[in-house]
């Protein structure tokens, strides 16, 4: 395989070159403008429209355009954390996939302690703190904290909790009881609420309507597990399983109103826990293993190398 | 206000004057601002477009303004109309139609002509003879970009 792909690679490079050589002669021809003499700010502006896909062939376009690529994937795609809580220790881990480094900040603070993490969307969590019996937007990464105008939601009723903060300018809190809700995730103005039962709940804020999905997804045989995520409006399920086989992906067909597993996934990368999921379009991510505790995906904020570096020096 | 002042020419960097409705005019920022600090008369020189393009960032504006004033019911119209009218434009066009709507800060327009050449280009073969760019990367440099991300190059 490794050798096919190299021999590709080869003939590719000869084509390229190929290439170059007759491009050098068509721009002496003519008297054509070079895209790659166009303001920054401008390329960038391009390079903003293309799907990842093209995004990374444009890299290898000339060294200007791959500069502007990879300016416009890091303010798209920034790689999220992962937030793990130990069960045995009064700290909390937060680790950066893409510089694989873990930084712990001690001791938890008393919004986290003994709290339950419901939702993580844009580097917020959704925290029911038992402790303080509230419920509170809050930031693990500058301990930042917003409180609901109505605190003690959690004391009526709910099976499940979303949220969303890049659409509204309202932050919103959502609630469905009832049914036991296995996932929620909020893509594009729509809730999706996936119950127990596999059938799944879409409700527009647009129109305040629920719609029911028609098909029910196949059933999730324990221990495995599935999880729901969504990236750019489209909705995937996707099931794990303890054997370490490939998992196996899902992603809702709106018009038919159904599941379809005919799907390309292209540089999609999943970021899944219990608790959260997110996606991203970026290729590259080794996670550990971390089984004890319970771990949360948080987008980090743009300054957070430069937050911990503050902190490591105080705490030392 | 009398017709005259409604009325505003523009001037091409190749000496082509446009008379063009005020309204039409204002859509660019640029002009915009010239008028409202009253540092230009009823002639505006615009130093970086040629006549060619300006005939055509004057289309474009007209479009625009007419359409703006109808409400909503015309803007499936008005989008089908913008994917034609850079349907067919070459590179050199394009490209200097985005100079254009930087210079002039027609933020639509800036916007319809990026996307055109986003949709445009999708193998790195069209990058290189469509947009006329100069490959920059070594072979090896090359070759490593291919590489890291074999799946983006596949077909």
């Amino acid at each position: 395989m490794t050798v096919y792909k190299r021999a590709m690679m080869k003939k590719k490079k000869n084509k390229i070159c190929q290439r170059k050589k007759k491009k050098i002669t068509e721009a002496k021809a003519s008297n054509n403008q070079d895209y790659s003499n166009l303001p920054f700010d401008i390329t960038l502006l391009i390079m903003q429209r293309l799907s990842f896909k093209d995004n990374i062939r444009a890299c290898a376009v000339c060294k200007t355009w791959q500069q502007a690529c990879v300016s416009a994937r890091v303010d798209e795609y920034p790689t999220p954390w992962l937030i793990s809580f130990p069960f045995d220790k009064d700290e909390y881990e937060l680790y950066d996939p893409s510089l694989d480094k873990t930084h712990i900040c001690k001791p938890t603070p008393p919004e986290l302690r003994g709290s339950y993490i419901y939702c993580s969307r844009d580097g917020w969590f959704l925290v029911h703190s038992r402790n303080l019996n509230e419920i509170f937007f809050f930031n693990p990464f500058t301990h930042e904290r917003i409180g609901l105008p109505w605190p003690d939601i959690w004391t009526t009723y709910t099976h499940a909790l979303a949220f969303s903060l890049c659409t509204f300018p309202q932050r919103l809190a959502f609630q469905e009881g009832g049914l036991l809700i296995e996932h929620v995730v909020f893509s594009n103005g729509i809730f999706y609420c996936l119950t127990e039962t596999g059938s799944l709940g879409m409700f527009d804020l647009s129109t305040n309507s629920w719609n029911v999905l028609s098909q029910r997804p196949p059933k999730c045989v324990r221990p495995n597990k599935r999880f729901m995520t969504e990236y750019k409006g489209e909705i995937f399920l996707i099931y794990t399983n303890t054997h370490y086989l490939q998992p196996r992906f899902l992603k809702i067909d709106l018009a038919n109103g159904r599941w379809t597993d005919k799907i390309s996934l292209g540089g999609l990368t999943f970021y899944l826990s219990t608790t959260s999921t997110l996606t991203t379009n970026r290729d590259l991510v080794h996670t550990p293993q971390r089984s004890t505790g319970y771990n949360v995906w948080a987008k980090p904020p743009l300054n957070a190398s430069d937050l911990f570096k503050f902190q490591e020096i105080h705490s030392s | 206000m009398s017709k005259s002042e409604k009325k505003i020419v523009l001037k091409s960097l190749d000496n082509e004057a446009f008379e063009v409705e005020k309204a039409v005019a204002l859509q660019s920022q640029t002009i915009w601002v010239m008028c409202e600090d009253k540092c230009v008369g009823n002639e505006i020189p615009l130093e970086n477009v040629t006549g060619q393009i300006l005939a055509k960032v004057i289309d474009y504006c007209k479009k625009h303004a007419v359409v703006d004033g109808d409400g909503d019911e015309s803007s499936e119209e008005l989008k089908n109309w913008d994917t034609e009218f850079t349907k067919n434009m070459d590179q050199s066009t394009l490209f200097n139609m985005i100079l254009a709507a930087n210079y002039l800060n027609i933020k639509s327009l800036l916007n319809l002509t990026c996307q055109a050449v986003a949709d445009k280009t999708k193998t790195i073969d069209e990058f290189h003879t469509f947009l006329n760019i100069e490959n920059n990367f070594t072979p090896e440099e090359e070759a490593q970009i291919c590489q890291e991300n074999l799946w983006a190059f596949d077909d």
